[in-house]
């Protein structure tokens, strides 16, 4: 399923857990999801870059088995448009279902 | 456009790689998603000694379509941002690579598949340049401070000299306004001394610290400054032939005026788009 739009959002809802590294954060939306939503995950590295910008996650390097990695972590503000955007989609999601059932 | 030439180029490199059992990797890197434009990547390799080079990191490295998917998806980028993406999709192949591998692909398969999930490099490109800064934004940012030289006379003697002379001219040529002439000179020498100040040390110092919504500002304000300067130079000049020649020539001027604020223009829209990049985090 095409995740066009909702990456932003659905990288938010990962990182509220733990920080995590690109590759893991990848693993968990498609695990999460039954593997239902699925994405290319060479957008996911622009997305995540894009969302450092504006302040909604910062990054920070950390070692995993030896090996350097690149973290990604939750900031204050991260949470705060997390919160926002659940609401507008649970507001959406059931506006959308009403409808459905209707019809 | 492919040209013939480069057509056959990639022919030839294709036939070099199949000698050494590497084609079938590049060709379903090509077929499977990949941008035939990824033989540029060989092509800026076209000499033999390349070509060989190319094939043995193929072996060796066993990231040959990694390689390639990357050198599409970080084209024009600048070199921070480039770094950055490489070692975060190495570090994510490397991974995939060891899952795909225990999931009982073939090391050839699992490169592939590995690549194929990333998806469209060519669209990754288009987003990552939008998040990340472009090698010429980024050699804009990048200024050192001046080295000893030629340059460092010219700017900090010839120019303010001729600015200076500029400057003074038309009050020297009429007695009642000669003693202004220093209040105008000297403020002005200072100015352009400021304005070299905040360009070869301020701006740099700010790049060092990695401050770079304050590097941006800070030098898109000196370049608006300067080319601010350089519409006083020039209209003093034209106030000079004015006095000497007896005719000002007023169209000249409003030309000038007006070809000033376009470069002021594209710095304020250039220093706009980087600081919209940059977005809130810095």
């Amino acid at each position: 399923m095409n995740l066009k739009g909702t990456l932003p959002v659905l990288v938010l809802q990962t990182l509220l857990e733990e920080p995590s590294h690109g590759y893991l954060i990848a693993q968990r939306i498609k695990l999460k999801s039954g593997e239902v939503l699925d994405f290319r995950e060479g957008t996911l590295y622009p997305t995540l870059h894009a969302m450092e910008n504006k302040g909604l996650i910062a990054s920070y390097k950390g070692t995993e088995k030896g090996r350097e990695r690149r973290y990604y972590q939750l900031t204050d503000q991260g949470k705060t448009v997390l919160d926002e955007e659940r609401e507008e989609w649970q507001r959406l999601s059931g506006a959308v279902a009403l409808i459905l059932e209707t019809s | 456009m492919k040209t013939g030439d480069d057509i056959q180029l990639r022919d030839e490199v294709l036939a070099a790689l199949q000698k050494e059992g590497c084609a079938p990797l590049v060709l379903r890197a090509v077929t499977r998603g990949i941008s035939p434009d990824s033989f540029d990547y060989f092509a800026s390799e076209a000499t033999q000694e390349g070509v060989s080079q190319c094939i043995e990191r193929l072996k060796h490295e066993r990231k040959g379509v990694l390689v390639v998917w990357l050198e599409q998806a970080t084209r024009g980028l600048g070199i921070t941002g480039k770094r950055r993406i490489y070692e975060e999709l190495v570090a994510h192949y490397d991974d995939a690579f060891g899952h795909a591998i225990e999931s009982g692909l073939t090391e050839a398969d699992a490169q592939v598949a590995v690549v194929r999930e990333l998806g469209s490099a060519r669209e990754a490109n288009k987003a990552f340049r939008r998040a990340c800064l472009t090698q010429s934004q980024e050699y804009s940012l990048r200024m050192t401070p001046a080295p000893l030289g030629i340059k460092v006379v010219l700017k900090s003697v010839a120019l303010p000299a001729l600015f200076a002379f500029s400057q003074v001219m038309p009050f020297l040529l009429e007695p009642q306004t000669r003693i202004a002439a220093p209040m105008v000179v000297l403020p002005a020498l200072a100015f352009l001394f400021l304005y070299a100040y905040i360009k070869r040390v301020h701006v740099p110092a700010l790049l060092r610290e990695n401050l770079l919504r304050k590097a941006v500002v800070w030098r898109a304000a000196a370049d608006n400054a300067g080319v601010l300067v350089f519409w006083l130079v020039m209209y003093s000049w034209l106030v000079l032939i004015e006095r000497v020649w007896g005719s000002f020539p007023i169209t000249l001027a409003t030309v000038t005026s007006i070809g000033c604020l376009v470069p002021v223009a594209i710095t304020t829209v250039w220093s706009a788009s980087i600081l919209r990049k940059l977005g809130k985090a810095r």
